[in-house]
C-alpha cells in the first residue's frame, strides 16, 4: 500500500454526497478516461427537496453498477488509487459511497483518499484545456454553498466570504417553489428569466453597501415572495409576472456576486477567478463575471457545464493530486457532515 | 466452503471467517463506529486466519432488518470486496442469525427473533432448525407493533427487546438476550451455497422493512 510520491496515477472516484451517484476515472497522464452519473432528482421531486434516507438507499443500489460500467467504458485500465467524497454532505449518502470505495481499495491493495467535496468543485476547471494558474479567487455557488475563497495552491484555501443565511442556489430554488415552478426550480428560474422584462421590478442587492465579502440571499427570496404575493392580490399572477420576477431576482443575484467578486479580486490583488457549483451554470451570472474580467483584463474560468454540478470527475482529479503527493487514508471511512476547506492540508507538487 | 461474513445491523460490529478448517470471529459493541472499525476487523480476521483473498469462496452479510446506516455499511463493504476480489455474495437475515445463535446456545430448535426497531415497533422472524442447526423453515421478516407480539405459551424468544419492551420479552417461555453476530451469518451462509450470487446477478442490498419516507 505504498505509493511513490509524484508518480503518475490512474484514479477511480466515487461521489455520493447528496442526490447524485457518480463515478469517474482520471489518469494523470491521459486526463479523464470516463465518467458517469445517476441523478436522483426525479426521486426527490415529489417531496420538494432531498430526502436523506431516500438518497442513501439509492446510492447503495446505483454506485457499484456505475463503477462496473465506468471501468468498462475506460477500457478496464489498471487503477492505482481510489478517491471518494468524504464530506461535507449527507452522512448516510457519504457513507454509502465511502464503504464501497474504501473496501474496493482494500481488496485491490491500493491507496484510498477521502476528498473534500468543495475542493472537488474548486479544482473542477483544472480538467479543462486551459486551466487557471494559482493563485486565484474562487466563487463556489450551489444549492448548499455560496463562498468566496482565495486559492494559492492545492489545499491552500482561505475563506474570504460566505453566505450568512441561504445559499444562492437555495434562494433560486425557493423563489421557484413559491411561484409553483417545481423542484429543483433554480434552472427553471434561469430559463424563465430569459423572457422576463428587466425593467418591471427592481430587487435589492443585499449587503453590497457593507464592507467585507459575506453575502446574504434570504432577503432576496423574501423579496420574491412579497412581489409574487402582491401580484397575486392584484390578479396579476401570470406567466409573464413569473418571468419578470425571475429576471429581477436573477439580476440581483448576479450583480451581488459580481460586486463581491470584484471586491475580493481588488482586496487580494488578483485577476483570475474560478466559478463553480450548480449556480455557475446561470447565463446572467457568467455574463456579468465575464464583463467584469474583460474590463479588468483578467480571466474567468468555468468547468464545463456538466462539471458545474456534482460529479465524480472533480473528485477523481482532486483525489489524484493528493494521492500522487503520497497522501492516503487508513481503513477508516467515516464521513464528515461538516468539514472546513481551511482544515485541508496543503500539497506542494504544483 | 470458506465464508467471510460481516454483520453491522445493530451496534454490534462483527466480522467472521468460517470454513472447514477455520473459524475466526471478531466483534465489538461500537455504536456509530462501524465505518471506523469494520475494515480493520476484516483485515485482522484474515491475518489471524492466515488467509488471502483467494482462499475465500464467498462473502456473506447481515442484510437486516436493523439500523439503516449499519445495513448500508455491510452492503457497501461486501459490494466493494466482491467487486475487488470477484467473489459471490450470500445475503442472510440478521434475525435468522439471532435465532441460530439461540439454537447454538441451547440446542432448542424453534425461535422467534425480535429486534428493537424503535418507535414502538419490533422486527420479527420465526425460525425452525433441525437438531444439526440446519434452517428448516422460517417466516418472512416483518415489522410489527411491540404490543402485537403475542407468542404461544411454549414459544422461545431471542433478541434485544428485553430493555425496551420487558413485558413482551416476559411473554416467552424462554427469553435469550442477543444481537446478531457474524459467525451466525457465516454459518447460515454455508448452508445455502446455491444462494451465492455474483454482482452481475444481484447487487447486495439491505432489507429495510420501513419506508424511507413516512
Amino acid at each position: 500500500m505504498i505509493t511513490n510520491p509524484m508518480q503518475p496515477m490512474c484514479v477511480l472516484a466515487i461521489e455520493s454526497s447528496c442526490d447524485e451517484s457518480a463515478v469517474a476515472i482520471y489518469d494523470s497522464r491521459k486526463g479523464l478516461l470516463a465518467h458517469n452519473l445517476f441523478s436522483q432528482v426525479a426521486l426527490h421531486a415529489e417531496y420538494g427537496g432531498v430526502v436523506p434516507e431516500l438518497a442513501s438507499r439509492d446510492h447503495i443500489r446505483k454506485i457499484t453498477p456505475l463503477i462496473t460500467q465506468t471501468l468498462e467504458q475506460a477500457g478496464k485500465p489498471k487503477i492505482d488509487g481510489i478517491a471518494y467524497t468524504a464530506g461535507p454532505g449527507l452522512i448516510g449518502a457519504l457513507l454509502s459511497g465511502g464503504a464501497i470505495a474504501r473496501s474496493l481499495a482494500f481488496a485491490w491493495h491500493i491507496p484510498a483518499i477521502g476528498v473534500h467535496h468543495m475542493e472537488g468543485h474548486l479544482l473542477a476547471p483544472m480538467l479543462e484545456d486551459n486551466p487557471p494558474a494559482f493563485p486565484f479567487i474562487a466563487l463556489l455557488v450551489s444549492g448548499g454553498h455560496s463562498m468566496i475563497i482565495r486559492v494559492d495552491g492545492i489545499g491552500r484555501y482561505k475563506l474570504l466570504g460566505d453566505t450568512l443565511d441561504d445559499a444562492a442556489g437555495e434562494a433560486f430554488d425557493k423563489t421557484a417553489k413559491m411561484m409553483g415552478l417545481g423542484y429543483p426550480g433554480g434552472p427553471m428560474v434561469s430559463k424563465l428569466a430569459l423572457s422576463g422584462d428587466q425593467t418591471r421590478y427592481r430587487f435589492p442587492r443585499p449587503m453590497v453597501d457593507r464592507p467585507g465579502l459575506d453575502m446574504s440571499f434570504s432577503g432576496l427570496k423574501t423579496f420574491s415572495l412579497n412581489t409574487w404575493q402582491k401580484a397575486q392580490a392584484e390578479g396579476d399572477d401570470n406567466d409573464q409576472t413569473r418571468a419578470d420576477i425571475c429576471r429581477a431576482f436573477e439580476l440581483a443575484v448576479a450583480d451581488t456576486l459580481m460586486i463581491k467578486c470584484k471586491r475580493a479580486l481588488d482586496q487580494e490583488g488578483l485577476n483570475r477567478i474560478v466559478v463553480s457549483g450548480g449556480v455557475s451554470a446561470n447565463r446572467e451570472i457568467r455574463a456579468k463575471l465575464d464583463q467584469l474580467m474583460a474590463k479588468r483584463k483578467g480571466q474567468a474560468f468555468y468547468p464545463r457545464l456538466e462539471f458545474c454540478t456534482d460529479n465524480a470527475a472533480m473528485i477523481a482529479y482532486a483525489g489524484a493530486q493528493r494521492l500522487m503527493a503520497g497522501e492516503q487514508n487508513d481503513l477508516n471511512f467515516a464521513a464528515k457532515a461538516r468539514w472546513s476547506l481551511e482544515d485541508l492540508s496543503a500539497i506542494d507538487h504544483h | 466452503m470458506n465464508v467471510l461474513a460481516i454483520e453491522t445491523s445493530t451496534a454490534n460490529c462483527a466480522v467472521s471467517l468460517v470454513g472447514e478448517q477455520v473459524c475466526v470471529s471478531l466483534q465489538e459493541y461500537a455504536p456509530q463506529q462501524h465505518a471506523q472499525l469494520i475494515l480493520p476487523m476484516v483485515d485482522q480476521v484474515l491475518s489471524q486466519a492466515g488467509f488471502q483473498a483467494q482462499d475465500i469462496d464467498a462473502l456473506a452479510f447481515g442484510e437486516g432488518p436493523g439500523a439503516f446506516t449499519g445495513l448500508r455499511i455491510a452492503a457497501g463493504v461486501v459490494q466493494g470486496l466482491a467487486l475487488g476480489w470477484d467473489k459471490p455474495v450470500i445475503a442472510v437475515s440478521s434475525l435468522q442469525a439471532m435465532a441460530y445463535q439461540a439454537f447454538e446456545q441451547t440446542g432448542q430448535t424453534h425461535w422467534l427473533a425480535c429486534l428493537d426497531a424503535r418507535m414502538g415497533e419490533v422486527y420479527t422472524q420465526w425460525c425452525e432448525f433441525d437438531t444439526q442447526g440446519q434452517l428448516l423453515n422460517c417466516s418472512t421478516a416483518q415489522l410489527v407493533k411491540a404490543a402485537m407480539i403475542n407468542p404461544a405459551s411454549d414459544c422461545n424468544g431471542v433478541g434485544d427487546i428485553q430493555t425496551s419492551y420487558p413485558a413482551q420479552a416476559a411473554l416467552f417461555s424462554r427469553w435469550l438476550d442477543a444481537v446478531p453476530n457474524a459467525n451466525a451469518i457465516a454459518q447460515l451462509a454455508r448452508q445455502r451455497p446455491a444462494q451465492a450470487y455474483s454482482l452481475g446477478q444481484q447487487i447486495p442490498q439491505p432489507i429495510y422493512l420501513r419506508p424511507s419516507v413516512s
